[in-house]
């Protein structure tokens, strides 16, 4: 009796003591396998594993074409409303009427958005790639469609991206403020990029 | 207890009295009410404690925390050098502090009972410029200052450094972002200084309210703002800024350096300057934009970087 429950708590212990260890492994093993995807898409960017692992897109499409990592990103993901020209004009002149006016609501909102995203983006190399594209699309918006003070704001931060990731947006961002019109590119220069 | 462990607590209670008695967690002081303070006086500011509620002390003493508490490092630009006489936040808030000793409110209420809700902030010195006309240049003695009711006495407005904020409702929308508030800061105290007397002519237009036409020169006496021009969405409004270094350019600087320099900000705040920046930028003249996207300042007959003068 007393041989069998020796045997018994040997065998629990090493039953507890297996499944302790192959959990350990597999762990370890999903922890390299996302440091190496996310330090190959941004050797620069010490924050990239934990949030290049919580996005959507593997590290093997991540590896081989750097020109497709945001592959994976839904849409909504990067969101944002652009400022309304007309609904600025009102607000403008509405806070004109107030002393000292501060920003119109529609730019302040349009600026809470940008940070959120910026944030991930700084995180996230494969965020920041389908970001940066993004950012490139409003910032030659229409002019009937937004303001000239989000398209900068889109322009600056699609800059600041490059400069973030250098390894991975670096120059794209570099050809994007080369290209951009002469005057967004007078308003950018303005503010420092 | 041991000896070290005493001489320790000793250290933290000295540091810790240090830290609550700083300037801007006391939040202010100053001698006398109803007479101006000469200029660069005393770095101080004084509330009004009777009118105004006691969340809007309490919000800008956290804001002038929050700023004093910013880092900026090596991408400091030029123009912040020029203006703040320094790269650190500190020379900001010294900026401030020469420029705005009053924290009253904006009233609606001919007893100043209540703050404007719609109002956010207001400097009242261009109102110093037509009493100086009418006392000084036109000898006027019946000539009758702007006077501000202020705590239990009265504060009276005979000059550019005078410096009185008025406060009103808007400053306090939780909406508003605390950026666009220090950016606004910036603003108001920059109209406490002036670069030079307007000329004969120019006084007679401010008198008359007739800013529209005053002089590049006229306007560097507490950066009063200008009609935006024609195509612009505040079209007409005074709203616009056509003198080098005025009140948009000085919030335009501000902004900038958060937004590039700043290295302890957070993204908020940043996008949050971004913001604040690309619309001080959208009140820029063309000349004036031209001078922000060079670190040189603009030549002396188009005003000046460094108005700490005031003529009166």
């Amino acid at each position: 009796m007393r041989k069998n429950q020796a045997a018994l708590i040997f065998f629990l212990a090493g039953a507890i003591l297996w499944v302790g260890l192959t959990s350990w492994q597999s762990h370890r093993k999903t922890r390299t396998l996302e440091k190496t995807s996310a330090e190959s898409v941004a050797p620069s960017a010490p924050s990239a594993p934990a949030s290049a692992s919580s996005t959507p897109i593997n590290a093997t499409s991540a590896n081989s074409n750097p020109t497709d990592m945001s592959a994976g990103i839904s849409g909504a993901e990067l969101e944002f409303k652009m400022p309304d020209r007309e609904t600025y004009r009102i607000q403008v002149l509405e806070r004109e009427k107030q002393e000292g006016a501060g920003l119109p609501p529609v730019l302040r909102e349009f600026s809470v958005r940008m940070a959120e995203l910026m944030e991930k983006a700084s995180q996230s190399p494969v965020f920041a790639a389908a970001l940066f594209d993004r950012l490139k699309e409003c910032s030659v918006a229409k002019r009937g469609e937004t303001i000239h003070q989000a398209r900068t704001i889109c322009a600056v931060n699609a800059i600041r991206l490059g400069e973030i990731h250098p390894q991975t947006l670096g120059s794209k961002a570099t050809s994007f403020r080369e290209a951009l019109p002469a005057r967004l590119k007078t308003s950018v220069a303005a503010l420092g990029f | 207890m041991t000896k070290q462990y005493r001489s320790l607590i000793a250290l933290l209670g000295i540091l810790g009295t240090m830290a609550s008695i700083s300037p801007l967690a006391l939040g202010v002081t100053i001698g006398v009410e109803n007479t101006p303070p000469p200029p660069q006086s005393a770095p101080a500011i004084r509330y009004d404690t009777v009118r105004l509620p006691p969340g809007v002390q309490a919000l800008i003493t956290s804001d002038l925390n929050t700023l004093s508490a910013l880092q900026f490092g090596p991408k400091v630009d030029n123009h912040f050098k020029l203006l703040f006489h320094g790269t650190t936040a500190q020379d900001i808030i010294r900026y401030l502090l020469e420029r705005v000793h009053y924290v009253g409110v904006v009233s609606v209420m001919p007893d100043q009972s209540q703050m404007d809700p719609t109002t956010y902030a207001e400097n009242f010195s261009p109102y110093s410029l037509p009493f100086y006309f009418q006392a000084t240049v036109l000898g006027n003695r019946k000539a009758i200052p702007q006077v501000v009711d202020f705590d239990h006495t009265q504060v009276v407005i005979t000059s550019p450094r005078v410096g009185f904020i008025g406060m009103g409702g808007a400053y306090v929308d939780p909406k508003t972002t605390q950026m666009d508030r220090l950016d606004t800061w910036v603003h108001e105290a920059r109209h406490s200084d002036c670069a030079r007397i307007p000329s004969f002519g120019d006084l007679e237009m401010i008198d008359r309210g007739d800013y529209g036409h005053v002089s590049i020169g006229g306007l560097s006496c507490t950066y009063m703002h200008y009609p935006c021009p024609k195509g612009h969405p505040l079209a007409g409004e005074l709203a616009c800024d056509v003198v080098p270094w005025g009140a948009y350019s000085v919030g335009f600087v501000f902004s900038r350096n958060v937004l590039r320099a700043c290295t302890n900000c957070t993204e908020k705040q940043k996008q949050e300057a971004l913001a604040s920046a690309t619309e001080d930028y959208s009140r820029l003249a063309p000349n004036v934009r031209a001078y922000l996207n060079t670190q040189s300042p603009p030549p002396p007959e188009m005003g000046s970087v460094d108005a700490k003068k005031v003529h009166f």
